[in-house]
């Protein structure tokens, strides 16, 4: 396993996101998302490995969901971070419940929800198949189902739900551990962001100048 | 200030697009608010403890040094690694791979298991590892002609000549100060709330302060043995003179544009500050005094203040001569007389003195009223996550109106011209560091980083053009993520109107030392020599006071140069 501080794996989730053909706007919910999950101890890098390795080669454009509805989204199973930012955008009134429908790496829309319940300053209860997250009204995450985090492709449902206002300070994780091999698609994703260094680009990374003066 | 000043809304604060054009971001000067400042007074205030704990260097300049900053609450160290190193390894680049020192900030007081775990790790930099426990990485070269100088003279028992000294204002330069959680190290988000850390790049700057100290050890160390029977150590007049010296890239360039709430808060506390003294209704003559002293000192310290740069020579030049102007207009009948007297000068300034003219004058008027202007200092950080969401529920017809009234500059811009769509910026794949390539010569351009905002903006607006403007924005990003990140900058703009450089990134003629500029002279940085287009080498710390003169009387205006000795 290999420690990560959470800024480290949030520009790593941004850049891995953005190598797998994500705009630059989802991919920095993307790297939010992940330092989210992961100061609460949740396994973020993993998550968004092993999602972007399933979909690899599948434009994210391809998989973004057409709205918040099983039926426009043909059932087929849709992006988290797309499905996330667009529930997030949107906000959810009071009284209001959505059957997303399917969902792949359904875990990566915790944090989505979260800043949804914060806004709303609503309890929620996100149901993904059999298992159930729970969110306070101040965002904050009150239980969440292990199984979920292996699901790679799930039913989703959120509702409101009478939750308390705020619970205990939590203590924060400060580091974010990944698989060497999660690191490894991550790091080959990212790689697609940079550029090849030439002489030209070389000339432009410093004065040019030795520093023996 | 009360009485002392006219209505509270009387003078305006200078709107963004005056403030944030490139040519006058690379104009800005240090002032009160900067970061080194802020530090500084804290250990004043705070009586803070600086000394060195550990020194275990041998004589060719091999070993380990910690030095250790101790606080009401907590105790921070400086751990050092000192090298030998050939001369021919020696760049000021952040492609370079061996350094003279190499540095990292601990947190707390390290035990000889976390000094072996670190002298593995930190001489590396970037292809090292740090932990949990470090707040900061860094690394400096010597500046080797002043250092062999002062080597050689001390060692002869002499002290150096001060014309020497000035000529490069330090014995080392840092090439890198890695902060928050890179390449391990702890993220800011876990001590933002330590009241130390409550300004910006504290902890980066605290590690620097502790580095000038061991610039001057390390030479005296070399002096005594070289040669023990006569060497003798610095004066301390000769220490104080010296500060520590940086080389920055492009490395720190993006920062201001990918923080862009963080920028409108450092931007808004000095335009506050500005706007304050402007306001002010009458001038004591201790006031004037001091405003005085400043203008002499200003001058004094602008005969140290080299470059070879054209650009920066100029600029120096018109200066020299702004600072005249200004001192022969304070004794005039027309300042003494007039309703706001800071104000119609700020104004006359505006008219009559360069850009570097006009943000000196804006550093001197800051200074002399800590009274009602210190305030904003700590205003200077910002919760960025809070202001991270987008409103989906806004209508695109208000979104066009935010970008109609915020992003003037860029929808001015046609960026079907060549020389507005000239430069990309991207990441190298050689040491993952920021560049700006030219976009119609070089390969890379689509993989463009998000830094071309106008353009961006630009793109944003047709897009909305051609779309109903009852429509929301969540329903429009949902087919069209591609305007995602200039969605969310233009909400946080209409919320924080300093956020965004009202300036063209990719532009031709854009130099991205001017982004450099502004942001040191936010960190509190002075002498500001460009090396070229893209690269800048800085004065920190000198004349700082040295760890006994922290307590007791502090020089608060310590980074003014000295007024010159009557003769």
């Amino acid at each position: 396993m290999q420690e990560l501080s959470i800024g480290e794996l949030e520009a790593l989730v941004l850049k891995a996101c953005r190598g797998a053909g994500y705009s630059w706007g989802l991919s920095q919910d993307a790297g939010r998302a992940a330092s989210w999950l992961a100061v609460r101890g949740l396994p973020s890098a993993d998550l968004f490995a092993a999602f972007l390795h399933q979909i690899d080669a599948t434009d994210p454009i391809a998989i973004a969901p057409r709205g918040l509805s099983p039926k426009v989204n043909d059932d087929s199973p849709r992006c988290p971070i797309a499905t996330g930012a667009l529930i997030s955008d949107y906000g959810l009134s009071v009284d209001e419940s959505i059957n997303v429908g399917s969902v792949y790496a359904p875990a990566i829309l915790i944090p989505f929800v979260a800043s949804c319940a914060k806004t709303a300053g609503i309890g929620l209860c996100m149901r993904c198949d059999r298992t159930e997250t729970t969110f306070c009204s101040d965002g904050q995450l009150i239980s969440s189902a292990e199984e979920i985090d292996a699901f790679t492709v799930a039913t989703v449902s959120i509702t409101r739900l009478d939750a308390p206002d705020e619970l205990p300070v939590q203590a924060e994780h400060r580091r974010a551990l990944v698989a060497e091999t999660k690191l490894q698609i991550l790091e080959s994703l990212a790689h697609r962001t940079y550029v090849e260094a030439s002489d030209q680009s070389r000339s432009g990374a410093g004065a040019g100048l030795t520093d023996n003066d | 200030m009360d009485n002392l000043t006219a209505t509270a809304e009387s003078v305006q604060l200078r709107p963004p697009g005056q403030v944030l054009r490139l040519d006058r971001m690379g104009s800005m000067h240090q002032t009160r608010l900067s970061f080194m400042r802020v530090l500084l007074r804290r250990f004043a205030s705070e009586k803070w403890r600086v000394e060195r704990t550990h020194w275990d260097i041998d004589n060719k300049g091999v070993g380990v040094a910690v030095y250790a900053c101790k606080g009401p609450d907590r105790t921070y160290s400086l751990v050092v690694f000192a090298h030998d190193l050939d001369p021919s390894k020696r760049s000021d680049r952040v492609i370079a791979e061996e350094w003279d020192a190499t540095f990292t900030l601990f947190d707390g007081e390290p035990d000889e298991a976390d000094i072996s775990r670190l002298q593995s790790n930190v001489p590396l930099q970037e292809a090292g590892r740090i932990s949990a426990k470090e707040l900061s990485l860094s690394r400096a070269n010597r500046s080797v002609r002043l250092f062999n100088y002062v080597r050689a003279q001390l060692a002869a028992g002499c002290q150096p000549d001060p014309t020497e000294l000035d000529k490069v204002g330090y014995l080392m330069r840092t090439t890198a100060v890695y902060g928050s959680g890179k390449f391990g190290a702890l993220d800011r988000r876990f001590i933002a709330d330590r009241k130390e850390f409550a300004s910006p790049f504290q902890s980066e700057l605290m590690a620097v302060y502790m580095i000038r100290i061991f610039s001057v050890d390390i030479v005296e160390h070399l002096a005594q043995a070289d040669a023990p029977s006569t060497a003798v150590t610095l004066d301390k007049k000769y220490r104080k003179s010296l500060g520590i010296g940086n080389s920055t890239g492009l490395g720190m360039a993006p920062f201001i544009v990918n923080h862009p709430v963080l920028f409108h808060h450092w931007i808004v506390a000095r335009e506050k500050a500005l706007r304050d003294v402007r306001q002010v209704a009458v001038v004591t003559p201790e006031k004037l005094n001091l405003f005085r002293s400043l203008v002499l000192r200003q001058q004094s310290g602008l005969v140290h203040w080299n470059s070879e740069h054209p650009l920066q020579v100029k600029k120096v030049d018109s200066l020299a001569q702004d600072l005249q102007l200004l001192a022969a207009y304070i004794e005039s009948d027309v300042h003494q007389s007039t309703e706001l007297p800071w104000n119609s000068l700020y104004e006359w300034a505006e008219d009559s003195l360069s850009l570097e003219g006009q943000e000196c004058l804006v550093t001197m008027l800051i200074e002399l009223y800590p009274e009602f202007v210190d305030q904003y200092a700590s205003q200077m950080s910002a919760d960025e996550e809070n202001h991270f969401r987008i409103n989906g529920q806004m209508k695109l017809g208000e979104l066009s109106e935010i970008l109609q009234s915020h992003y003037r500059f860029a929808l001015d811009l046609d960026f079907a011209k060549p020389e507005s769509n000239a430069r990309f910026w991207y990441a190298s794949e050689e040491k993952l560091e920021p560049r700006v390539g030219e976009r119609y010569e070089e390969p890379g351009a689509e993989r463009e980083h998000p830094l071309a905002t106008a353009r961006d903006i630009v793109r944003l607006h047709q897009a909305i053009e051609a779309t109903d403007s009852a429509a929301s924005v969540a329903e429009f990003l949902m087919k069209h993520s591609q305007h995602r990140h200039v969605v969310r900058r233009a909400q946080q703009v209409a919320e924080f109107p300093y956020a965004e450089i009202t300036d063209n990134l990719i532009a031709h003629d854009m130099m991205p030392i001017d982004l450099l500029r502004c942001k040191l002279s936010f960190f509190g940085a002075i002498k500001f020599d460009p090396r070229s287009d893209r690269w800048v080498r800085i004065n920190m710390f000198q004349h700082a006071p040295l760890p006994d003169e922290l307590h007791g009387q502090y020089d608060d205006r310590w980074i003014y140069a000295a007024l010159p000795e009557a003769t």
